[in-house]
């Protein structure tokens, strides 16, 4: 489509010796955006092969293998000059840290959800990306004041009191304690420039700022909110899992305990 | 060389207070006492809880108590924990009392069997000027000692095996629920089905975990969850749910399955049982140093004598969950950090559970 050039797209390698598994993974992979082909291969020795042969932007490795498993693969890998990167699957987060002890980038439970997998996907893309000389990511500070026309005049919301934007069209609606503010970018360009601040996309149309939830509130339909004090945030099955994730990270390191701001 | 100090006087002066005391009753009673703590993990234990070697300073215990030369102790077979200088013959008579079961004594020596729930399972010697009452009655001692160090540790196996039956308790009737339902979503709604298996998948995952004794609130919460999307797809609209959580608590340590055993016995109770279904509505928040989870559902309620019998082990065994998560945070946390059930009949159940946001030695896996 846009060509190869900027939206770069990975060749990934599936192993796992349940043909079933094989076969999900394998079909997963390759309905991802991220993934140009996917090699299945059903044991290790293939795998080795296969590796040998051609080159690979990452290895998905099922860890209970007959033969050689999973962590005796990426071992011999992290040999190799230019190795894939590593991403387990596994059914027992028990191997979580022996995973992480042969460099593994990321690991994946079984059965492995479509979103949980195209998050490791985007980890493997920045990685190859980081691997290149490619145009440096904007810096982490641009944008941390938006300016908004008000009645005619041109005021700076800063990005500190922004609980949550809301995509409208090609405008975005920041709320704020105090009111909200409609200025015109995409969503999507938002929050290239506000992720590292804390800032996640929740929905298809918002982003919210973790440390701003004071609340997760879940009804009948399964549907997920997060409260703030300037009002509640839908958040969308597929984003559920990484915004959860978010919150324990923020709350372990005490962004939340009384006294700090919000 | 503080040590020797220390030890050179000590040592003489507690025999010589003994030898004086005689019959002093605390002076045994405490030496009674102390022996048979040594004795709590066995003749064969080794360094460990009870210490480097709780049997040799069991011996030494022996042989003060008995102002005897020396004083043995040992298992069918192996080598003897010997204090003092045992006479040269000594290891001989050991052998024959372990190999024929009877006493053996020759000369100032006197080696007696232990019984333990009538098994034989070891000896004693005594050598020196040590009456026939006394040995036989410090052999008594010794077998009773071991013989409560079995029933001990034989309960906290018990205990043990049931905090973990707990643990892998799964309801067969939701998982063939659940089954039966994704089944029904293969062919009209694949995403669904697919979606429930993962919820499945992590509702196990959980309940079958085996890392450490403890998880964080989240953890416990994404079992929670998992498991709440599974029952709505089985119970439908007769299923009203709501789930409210502040972040602050999210890595909050807790036993695993403290919570989630909970939200199922509401959804059991609350609901399922009733024609017209039922709401039930679980929160987790910190107030000051605890956290406190709440459970709720409006569904028959019960007379609060029931749900007294119940949290002391006395209920109809269908409440098993309230009892054991009960009975496991009060291990954990202490006695004031029990359940507290709140209900009527037919007001419906609130159950509470209070636990601190810190506790040392509860970390999550």
């Amino acid at each position: 489509m846009n060509g190869r050039v900027n939206e770069a797209r990975l060749r990934v390698l599936a192993v796992d010796d349940v043909a079933p598994a094989l076969a999900e993974l394998t079909r997963l992979l390759a309905a991802s955006r991220c993934v140009e082909e996917v090699v299945p291969a059903g044991d290790a020795l293939t795998a080795l092969k296969l590796l040998q042969a051609g080159r690979f932007d990452a290895a998905f490795l099922d860890i209970s293998m007959p033969g050689m498993d999973g962590l005796e693969l990426a071992s011999l890998l992290s040999r190799m000059t230019d190795p894939p990167e590593i991403v387990f699957v596994t059914a027992f987060e028990e191997h979580a840290v022996s995973a992480y002890g042969v460099g593994a980038l990321d690991y994946l439970l079984k059965p492995v959800a479509a979103e949980r997998l195209d998050a490791t996907l985007a980890r493997v893309l920045r990685v190859a990306r980081a691997a290149d000389p490619a145009p440096p990511a904007p810096a982490v500070d641009e944008l941390a004041a938006v300016s908004v026309e008000l009645g005619g005049r041109t005021r700076y919301v800063r990005r500190d009191d922004v609980r949550f934007a809301e995509a409208q069209g090609d405008y975005v609606r920041l709320y704020t304690r105090g009111g909200s503010h409609l200025v015109r970018m995409p969503i999507s360009r938002l929050e290239e420039y506000w992720s590292g601040a804390g800032y996640v996309r929740v929905h298809r149309s918002f982003l919210l700022a973790v440390h701003a939830v004071q609340e997760l509130r879940s009804d009948t339909s399964g549907g997920l909110l997060a409260h703030t004090d300037a009002g509640d945030v839908p958040v969308s099955r597929r984003h559920a899992r990484e915004l959860r994730e978010r919150l324990l990270e923020a709350a372990t390191r005490g962004d939340f305990s009384p006294g700090r701001p919000r | 060389m503080i040590a020797t100090d220390g030890e050179v006087p000590r040592v003489p002066r507690r025999r010589r207070l003994f030898r004086r005391a005689g019959g002093d009753a605390t002076e045994v009673l405490a030496a009674g006492a102390a022996i048979a703590a040594d004795l709590r993990g066995g003749l064969g234990a080794r360094a460990g809880d009870l210490g480097p070697d709780p049997v040799a300073r069991a011996v030494r215990r022996l042989r003060t108590l008995l102002d005897a030369d020396a004083v043995g102790l040992a298992e069918l077979h192996g080598e003897i924990a010997w204090s003092g200088r045992p006479d040269p013959q000594a290891d001989e008579l050991v052998e024959q009392a372990r190999r024929d079961g009877h006493r053996a004594a020759r000369g100032t020596t006197v080696v007696l069997p232990l019984q333990v729930r009538g098994e034989p399972a070891g000896v004693l010697a005594v050598c020196g000027d040590v009456t026939r009452a006394a040995a036989r009655r410090a052999a008594d001692w010794v077998a009773e000692a071991l013989e409560r160090g079995r029933l001990e540790a034989s309960a906290t196996a018990a205990e043990e095996a049931e905090l973990r039956a707990l643990r892998a308790e799964i309801s067969p009737h939701f998982v063939y629920n659940a089954l039966t339902t994704i089944g029904s979503f293969v062919d009209s709604d694949p995403d669904r089905a697919r979606d429930l298996i993962l919820d499945f998948a992590e509702y196990i995952r959980h309940s079958v975990a085996r890392r450490g004794d403890y998880t964080t609130l989240a953890g416990e919460f994404r079992a929670v969850e998992a498991y709440l999307a599974l029952a709505r797809a089985v119970l439908g609209d007769r299923l009203r749910v709501q789930v409210r959580i502040a972040p602050e608590v999210l890595p909050v340590a807790l036993p695993f399955l403290a919570l989630q055993p909970l939200v199922e016995n509401a959804v059991q109770h609350g609901v399922e049982r009733r024609n017209e279904g039922g709401s039930v509505q679980v929160s987790g928040e910190a107030q000051g140093s605890e956290c406190v989870i709440a459970i709720e559902d409006d569904g028959p309620g019960m007379d609060p004598e029931v749900a007294r019998a119940l949290l002391a082990g006395a209920g109809p065994g269908d409440g098993l969950a309230l009892t054991n998560v009960d009975r496991r945070l009060r291990a954990v946390y202490g006695p004031q950090y029990g359940l507290v059930i709140e209900t009527a009949v037919g007001a419906g159940t609130r159950v509470v559970m209070r636990v601190p946001r810190f506790q040392p030695g509860v970390v999550a896996s």
